[in-house]
């Protein structure tokens, strides 16, 4: 979750200070698994940050896909969702990109942030974000991209299911590799079952 | 939720870092040229070194600027304030000490020491970011009055208090294609001259390239290729240009042929590449040791091919500025190698170039184009490798391509790249716990 390292980034945790970060810095985790697509944190999003509710504007995205013929075993397995966001990446072409050093990471947070006063509109960090989620706002004429809402993403404390979960960057892959691990221990037991030894 | 590792692979490394970083301090760093990737070295020395004293050496008069929004200022779309990225109070609040309007003479590799008109300045690293100057074409009448280059702020407001109508633009590379768009913006008639048989020859291939002509003529601009000026005429200052076609009535001529590195002070002291920059490895160090070199300057290796390039680009030079600041300061950094990202606007079309374009590969070149929706799109593959990508008015997630050039990713066609590959069905059934494999994809 740490952004992808799409990079080729062989950035180390350099100074006492960016060790410090990796305890205090948070991302947005998601898990597909708790999903139920209720789409609150979009509504939430563009609510909090347009102060109108239009999903289309939202910063975060929930991307829906009908179940593959193949992939489709039982009838549960209908609907997969998944998560579109800044990745806040470590190694952000958007700020290398941006001519008026307008993409600023809050040392607070960790977040990416643009300063509108710099921003000259070039559209240049849309260019090149490998995942599409600096948005344009032909309204306001400026570009707009997840901030983390200044440390309490909204997208989070509204999601119903719990699939979204904001995390300290180095515990972020827990909750994954727990469920997992549960998931192995039922198979065998399962399997325990089946062909008693 | 209490096992907390760091996991094995960052500890040991991280460790070492601080503690290469503890034994060099105290250190005078000197940074020549006050671009872009002279500030971003010398933001990185600070972030890691807090007491170092770090000077800029400067030529011009100004704090750093970004000439990649010039075309603004001079379309008279943003003001002339918001041009600069740092105002003199920023430099001594992080306590860099800078040094304008002095020029460095040479250098002194023995005695450790850059030699200026006023002083001797001791360094103990020392990276040079001189940046690029344009380069002047030896066209009779050069000189005269209304003839600029477009590459600093003093070019810029140069033009903003030249009174003229007409304009000719020399050369249709990025610059000159920006500058006739911000001179049209402006009130300007502009024509625009090109040598070679298309606009933009470095950047795009012959087909995307007619499409941003079509803009630029369906927006007045007069756009000429194949066509060779021969003398700037007039007095004092200019009246017109005669080319090898015709001769056409300005008052106005922006040279727009291109750049070379600014490498006047260390011509003989350092080695050079064979394009003319400023020979240097992956740490961004010259050949002689604690000199650095980044930015426009330097000759650096292409990402896509691993060949001596020029990047004169602003992104390429703030990543160069940050691996030698990082390098100097005692934290070993790898430069990865430079990539072309280029964008332009032409009015309402919109067109972007990554990675190389058709025409300089040799061999093994194969092209994709689709169309969509009055969009363009070209992907260049080598050897059935992609990369480049050219794209006319359709710009929604090119940053996928940019990550595809990147990985080096084998496409065969559009849809490999845009389209999740599923696993074969046989593979599925064989799988044991297959019937439940979306469930643990997904991110975390």
């Amino acid at each position: 979750m740490q952004g992808i390292n799409l990079f080729l980034s062989d950035r180390k945790f350099d100074t006492d200070a960016e060790v410090k970060s990796m305890d205090e810095e948070k991302v947005i985790v998601f898990d597909p698994h708790y999903c139920s697509g209720c789409m609150y944190c979009m509504t939430a999003c563009s609510t909090y940050n347009n102060g109108a509710t239009s999903l289309s504007k939202s910063r975060i995205h929930i991307v829906r896909h009908e179940g593959h013929a193949i992939t489709k075993m039982t009838d549960e397995d209908d609907l997969i969702f998944d998560m579109i966001t800044c990745q806040q990446c470590d190694q952000p072409y958007c700020l290398y990109l941006c001519p008026a050093l307008a993409v600023e990471r809050n040392d607070d947070t960790g977040a990416l942030i643009i300063n509108h006063d710099k921003c000259v509109g070039c559209r240049m960090c849309m260019v090149g974000c490998p995942f599409g989620v600096i948005l344009y706002d032909l309204n306001k004429k400026q570009i707009v991209k997840c901030e983390l809402c200044g440390g309490d993403p909204q997208c989070v404390r509204f999601c119903a299911s719990g699939a979204l979960q904001f995390l300290p960057k180095n515990l972020a892959h827990l909750p994954k590799r727990d469920r997992l691990a549960k998931k192995m221990i039922q198979l065998r037991a399962r399997a325990r079952e089946e062909e008693p030894i | 939720m209490e096992l907390v590792n760091n996991g094995g692979t960052g500890i040991h490394k991280q460790t070492m870092a601080v503690q290469i970083g503890k034994d060099e301090k105290w250190k005078r760093f000197v940074v020549v040229g006050n671009g872009i990737a002279g500030i971003s070295a010398a933001y990185t020395i600070r972030r890691y070194n807090k007491e170092a004293k770090i000077i800029i050496i400067s030529e011009e008069p100004y704090p750093t600027y970004s000439p990649c929004v010039l075309p603004n200022y001079l379309s008279g779309e943003i003001s002339r304030d918001r041009v600069f990225v740092r105002e003199f109070p920023d430099y001594s609040k992080d306590n860099i000490q800078l040094i304008t309007s002095e020029k460095v003479i040479t250098l002194d590799v023995e005695r450790k020491s850059v030699v200026m008109q006023a002083e001797n300045i001791v360094y103990d690293k020392l990276i040079i970011a001189t940046g690029s100057k344009p380069m002047i074409p030896p066209i009779k009448g050069i000189n005269r009055k209304g003839v600029f280059t477009f590459k600093s702020i003093e070019d810029a407001d140069g033009i903003c208090t030249w009174e003229g109508c007409t304009a000719v633009v020399i050369g249709s590379g990025p610059i000159g294609i920006e500058a006739s768009l911000a001179l049209k913006r402006r009130g300007y008639q502009v024509f625009l001259i090109e040598l070679l048989d298309r606009i933009l020859p470095q950047v795009f291939d012959d087909y995307p390239a007619s499409l941003i002509r079509e803009g630029l003529k369906e927006n007045g601009i007069d756009v000429a290729t194949q066509e060779r000026v021969v003398e700037i005429l007039g007095g004092e200052s200019v009246e017109g240009v005669l080319s090898d076609r015709r001769e056409i009535k300005c008052d106005t001529v922006i040279l727009a042929t291109g750049m070379r590195p600014e490498k006047g002070f260390v011509e003989g002291i350092l080695e050079l590449g064979k394009l003319g920059g400023i020979k240097v490895n992956h740490r961004m160090s010259t050949n002689i040791q604690d000199v650095y070199a980044c930015g426009d300057c330097a000759e650096t290796l292409s990402l896509i091919d691993g060949q001596p390039i020029l990047s004169l680009l602003w992104h390429n030079a703030r990543q160069q500025g940050e691996v030698a600041g990082s390098n100097a300061a005692g934290i070993p950094r790898t430069y990865t190698g430079s990539l072309n990202i280029t964008a332009v606007d032409v009015f309402d079309l919109k067109a972007v170039s990554m990675g190389s374009i058709g025409t300089s590969l040799d061999s093994g070149l194969d092209i994709i184009e689709v169309r969509r929706n009055g969009g363009y799109r070209r992907l260049v593959l080598s050897n059935g490798v992609l990369v480049g990508i050219q794209s006319i008015n359709w710009d929604e997630d090119l940053g996928l391509f940019l990550a595809a050039i990147l990985r080096k990713e084998k496409v065969k066609t559009y849809k490999d790249l845009i389209s999740f590959r599923r696993p074969p069905f046989r593979f599925l059934k064989q799988f044991p716990f297959g019937r439940k494999l979306h469930s643990v994809r997904g991110r975390g």
